[in-house]
């Protein structure tokens, strides 16, 4: 299950997976693109938030109840019956080669 | 010497004052910036204050007005803009720690087209850090400290646009920009006693603002007024190549006359004997909805649809901030947050999966198809703000605002525009707002029905007494 989910953040991130070489400029590839985009990141993998120290039993608690919550909302929408043939709420569509994209 | 009523008076008379060569626009500008000095380090309004900045466009429009030109009714008009929109030169920090000498060598099209208009820049307002995209619990999860209420800086300004609203409020600007992924415009109007517009999805361009939710994001005005917010919209929206989610819906927000008599509106109550709602805000919502009624508006209670919008927009908007953010995780740095469960938010999202995400989106769909059928029967809808008025600076925010956001959740979840109004004072005299939501592109309606509401009544004149 946590394999897939990595995998599966991976694959949403594919779309801003752009960064520069400085962490400041790197993460203007957050910033909605006004330019041309920057190189890919060689090498990031993510950090362990906790660097292997005890997470304190408040946080923890905490966090367990976040995790909760999350899992509230889960079931409310697992459990929300679709009607048949219900499509996304966006639209995908191919992107033709594009002379002069971006800003000028 | 500009008076202190004169610094709260609005675009519209501030404007009048500029084009007949009354006001300088450049003593305006002095006027905030020594205004800003004495107040905001007190509220946390500012994160950098421009000062350079805002005298040279100052200049250029008093000079421009010299040449006679005058560029519409922004022209010299100071403003403020949240922290997270890029202002070539200037530190755009997010709100965020790691990220606080973070600047870009570009401006986000609004700040363009703002200047382009001849407002003023001067600074850059505080935010929650992240604009809430990883979480927060407590008012202080910003790289400026707490956004403290100009009604009472012991209580907290609302957020994520949390400086947008204390500038605005405390006469630090004469209109702010904010932004709302999900209430981020609405709730620091309804704390500080502004009126703030949240745009349908794509009305403004969001080229180079901070990403938090790519299909939430918008970005609007915090003003004094709905008469404000008509002027700052008309100069910031509209399509943008830079944006390929601005829409190419015309822009029309010339003010008409309304006839209230052949408009429907949805009354939708919500239930104020749930935790943290406050009778005294019910009590000035219902004041509210009686001027609304005597002004000619039609009023019908309806409910709206029950399907989970909470849990849907929750599961979008936090899959996108963590994409959004994934740098932060990457490098560390998201240790470096004031909330201490964001470097925890992937663990603690970890069970939702790729059919969950997509599940959302559908259901999205769905709740877009319903607000349409129930759109096409009601011209808007009439439904209080918060429930309860600003809390605590030290609260938990998770205790101190417990009640569910349908209505915000919809509202977002399916792109539409809502104006929030003030509407009088509710305990420790705080200000108290209400909304009026509307169909996709319906600001004009939503803008004309804030203006019949604010020629009734005069709470957004109202101002904090700043110590």
């Amino acid at each position: 299950m946590k394999r897939s989910r990595r995998r599966f953040l991976g694959l949403i991130a594919t779309g801003s997976a752009a960064a520069a070489a400085t962490p400041v400029a790197a993460l203007a590839r957050a910033v909605t693109p006004k330019g041309k985009p920057a190189k890919p990141a060689p090498d990031a993998r993510p950090a362990d938030p906790r660097d292997g120290a005890d997470v304190p039993p408040a946080v923890a608690d905490e966090i367990r109840k976040q995790k909760a919550a999350v899992e509230q909302s889960l079931q409310a929408v697992r459990d929300y019956p679709l009607p048949p043939g219900s499509e996304p709420a966006f639209v995908f569509a191919p992107l033709g080669p594009r002379k002069n994209a971006g800003t000028p | 010497m500009i008076s202190e009523d004169l610094l709260h008076s609005g675009i519209t008379e501030l404007s009048a004052r500029i084009r007949a060569r009354r006001l300088s626009p450049v003593e305006l500008a002095e006027a905030y910036l020594e205004r800003i000095q004495r107040y905001s380090p007190a509220l946390n309004a500012f994160e950098t204050v421009a000062g350079d900045v805002a005298l040279l466009q100052a200049r250029q429009a008093e000079s421009d007005l010299k040449l006679g030109h005058w560029h519409g009714p922004l022209h010299g008009i100071p403003y403020g803009a949240k922290d997270l929109l890029a202002t070539a030169g200037l530190r755009s920090t997010w709100g965020a720690a790691p990220l606080k000498e973070q600047a870009f060598d570009f401006d986000a099209t609004v700040v363009t087209r703002l200047r382009e208009k001849g407002a003023v820049l001067l600074g850059k307002c505080a935010m929650v850090e992240l604009a809430g995209g990883l979480g927060y619990r407590f008012a202080d999860a910003s790289v400026s400290g707490p956004g403290r209420n100009p009604w009472d800086p012991e209580r907290w300004t609302g957020g994520s646009s949390s400086g947008s609203g204390a500038a605005v409020a405390a006469g630090l600007a004469t209109f702010a920009l904010g932004t709302e992924t999900w209430g981020s415009i609405l709730c620091p109007a309804a704390f500080c006693g502004l009126t703030g517009l949240r745009p349908t999805y794509g009305r403004v361009s969001r080229a180079g603002a901070m990403v938090c939710s790519w299909t939430f994001d918008k970005v609007g005005p915090l003003a004094r007024s709905a008469a404000d917010c008509r002027h700052v919209l008309g100069a910031i929206a509209g399509a943008d190549p830079d944006d390929p989610t601005s829409s190419s819906e015309p822009v029309d927000l010339r003010p008409r006359r309304l006839d209230l008599a052949r408009l429907k509106a949805a009354l939708v109550p919500l239930d104020f004997s749930v935790k943290g709602a406050e009778p005294e805000v019910k009590a000035a919502f219902e004041a509210a909805v009686s001027h609304l009624r005597i002004a000619g508006l039609r009023l019908e209670e309806a409910r709206l649809p029950a399907l989970p919008a909470s849990e849907l927009a929750g599961i979008i908007i936090t899959a996108e901030a963590l994409s959004a953010f994934e740098r932060l995780y990457q490098d560390g740095s998201v240790k470096r947050l004031r909330d201490p469960y964001a470097p925890y938010q992937p663990e603690i999202n970890a069970a939702v999966t790729g059919a969950d995400l997509v599940k959302a989106w559908r259901i999205r769909r769905v709740l877009q198809e319903t607000m349409a059928r129930f759109l096409s029967e009601y011209d808007v809808i009439v439904t209080p703000n918060f429930m309860s008025v600003a809390p605590r600076i030290e609260d938990d925010l998770t205790q101190a605002l417990p009640y569910a956001d349908p209505v915000g959740a919809i509202g977002n979840a399916c792109g539409l525009p809502a104006i929030a109004l003030p509407c009088g004072f509710g305990r420790e005299h705080l200000p108290v707002g209400f909304q009026i939501m509307g169909p996709p592109f319906s600001e004009g309606l939503l803008l004309g029905l804030g203006e019949v509401y604010q020629k009734r009544t005069s709470w957004h004149l109202e101002r904090p007494p700043l110590r």
